[in-house]
């Protein structure tokens, strides 16, 4: 899986690609502790290019999700693919996550 | 087995059947959906499809490694897999103590939603056509049909 991040607007956005399997979860675990670190705990994940979603990875989202919470702060998910928005749907992690449809509507205050 | 190896084997084969002993560490994971992959594309299987059983065969070796072996370098995962024209049946076993499939807790309750584990057993039930638990929980068996 490819992750990279950018700051723009005062937001933080990890761009996750690929496949975030269980070989991912280290790393998407990572890349979420230091996006929330460095966003002050504003993050934003474009998920536009992922192509499958393990359950080891769903947790990841989650817990950096909750901790994002727990300070007042966010953790949004923008452009699921099909197959990924499915998986959301089928656990009901969409009525948890705020899912947005392009990254300008995720960066918004 | 190597790649070229495999797809050469499946090529004169009706059915592509494999028996496979895995350690207990998940790095292993992909030799597996490897040639589960490639057999299912060989039969033409669709991407639907072929995303299906990967996710479930994904899951159930996570559970049988991580829940089941306990990430014991001592145990093994049993994986056998049958991919013919009409369909994926695939059977995983662990080498540990076991567990009832009918306590794990609905990861889609409220009170659930926001704990990181517990939904590999409901992505496979729900991607699979047919899943069953036999071996008191140590082994599952799951059949995807063609579509």
């Amino acid at each position: 899986m490819k992750i990279t991040t950018e700051k723009t607007g005062g937001v933080e956005v990890v761009h996750f690609s690929g496949a975030a399997d269980v070989s991912a979860v280290a790393a998407v675990r990572q890349a979420l502790r230091q996006g929330l670190d460095d966003s002050g705990f504003h993050l934003v994940c474009d998920l536009s290019k992922v192509n499958f979603i393990c359950s080891d990875a769903l947790g990841a989202f989650i817990m950096a999700h909750q901790a994002a919470r727990a300070v007042g702060g966010f953790l949004r998910l923008v452009q699921p693919r099909q197959r990924v928005a499915e998986i959301l749907a089928t656990t009901h992690l969409d009525r948890l996550f705020e899912i947005c449809d392009s990254l300008d509507a995720a960066r918004r205050p | 087995m190597e790649a070229a190896d495999w797809a050469d084997l499946i090529s004169h084969m009706e059915s592509a059947k494999q028996a496979i002993r895995l350690p207990s560490a998940v790095t292993e994971i992909r030799h597996v959906q490897a040639a589960v992959q490639q057999a299912m594309k060989h039969f033409g299987y669709d991407g639907d499809d072929c995303f299906a059983v990967r996710l479930a065969l994904e899951e159930s070796l996570i559970n049988a490694i991580k829940h089941g072996n306990r990430f014991d370098p001592q145990r093994s995962v049993h994986v056998r897999f049958d991919v013919s024209p009409r369909r994926v049946r695939i059977s995983v076993r662990d080498e540990g103590r076991g567990f009832d499939p009918a306590v794990v807790p609905d990861p889609t309750a409220e009170e659930n939603l926001t704990k990181p584990n517990g939904r590999g057993i409901m992505l496979m039930r729900t991607y699979m056509d047919e899943i069953r638990f036999t071996a008191r929980g140590r082994e599952v068996i799951m059949v995807k049909k063609r579509r």
